[in-house]
């Protein structure tokens, strides 16, 4: 079962700088589902117009691949440490 | 059933052997047997699908004290690599053909409308054992899945 990332942790850590950010991806979901209901009659359209170019079948299943793509960012981490002592940091991870 | 205990069970009835015999040699011959399968289990265990690949450059030991160095972890989700090469599948024709020119320009003879995710899975069992571990300098780089 394809499940999203649900949480997202930011650390940027620089000389003069410290963000930390560690924010709930699931307070998202409501509002990009509500933006996919509104832009789906447009979409529709589209997939009908461009068709026969070959572009609407891509059109119609993109949505789906970005999805799939998003739930498949789940686990990344990247962290980058640079400086003496590590004195810069870059952290992101999404679980 | 299995030959080795029909041969053990008919001695048994030419009374051959006494019972305690046949027990002792039915427990025996199938010790291995359980033995064998379950280092299948924890051989097919070990070798699961990787989940991760990891890439880290860890600075070398040899580097000076309070000296600048850079250390870098980099853990991507296999399923991002097969979500990515599933897209390539949603491109036109007329999309692909162009980038496989322009890739064949650079010397990359690659057919990316004939990528599929399937394709993916046995190079993925056959990377699983790959480790690439590179030491240079100051910093020692490893790539391997996990």
């Amino acid at each position: 079962m394809m499940v999203p990332p649900t949480l997202v942790r930011l650390r940027v850590l620089q000389r003069d700088k410290n963000v930390r950010l560690w924010f709930p991806l699931c307070i998202l979901f409501p509002l990009v589902l509500a933006f996919a209901l509104l832009l789906l009659p447009f979409v529709l359209l589209g997939v009908f117009v461009l068709w026969y170019s070959g572009w609407g079948k891509t059109l119609l299943l993109a949505g789906p691949a970005m999805y799939r793509l998003f739930c498949a960012l789940r686990g990344l981490e990247i962290d980058i440490k640079q400086g003496s002592k590590g004195s810069e940091r870059i952290f992101v991870s999404l679980k | 059933m299995d030959d080795n205990k029909k041969r053990i069970l008919e001695m048994l009835a030419d009374k051959k052997i006494n019972v305690d015999e046949a027990a002792r040699l039915l427990e025996a011959i199938e010790a291995p047997m359980s033995g064998t399968s379950g280092r299948d289990d924890v051989t097919h265990e070990s070798k699961s699908k990787p989940k991760y690949l990891r890439v880290s450059v860890q600075p070398n030991t040899n580097i000076e004290t309070g000296a600048d160095y850079q250390r870098v972890n980099i853990r991507v989700p296999m399923a991002l690599i097969r979500a990515g090469i599933k897209l390539t599948s949603l491109m036109p024709s007329s999309a692909t053909d162009q980038i496989n020119e322009a890739l064949r320009k650079k010397g990359v003879d690659v057919d990316l409308g004939k990528m599929k995710p399937e394709d993916l899975e046995p190079l993925v069992d056959a990377l699983s054992d790959l480790e690439v571990d590179v030491q240079a300098q100051k910093e020692n780089v490893r790539i391997y899945l996990e």
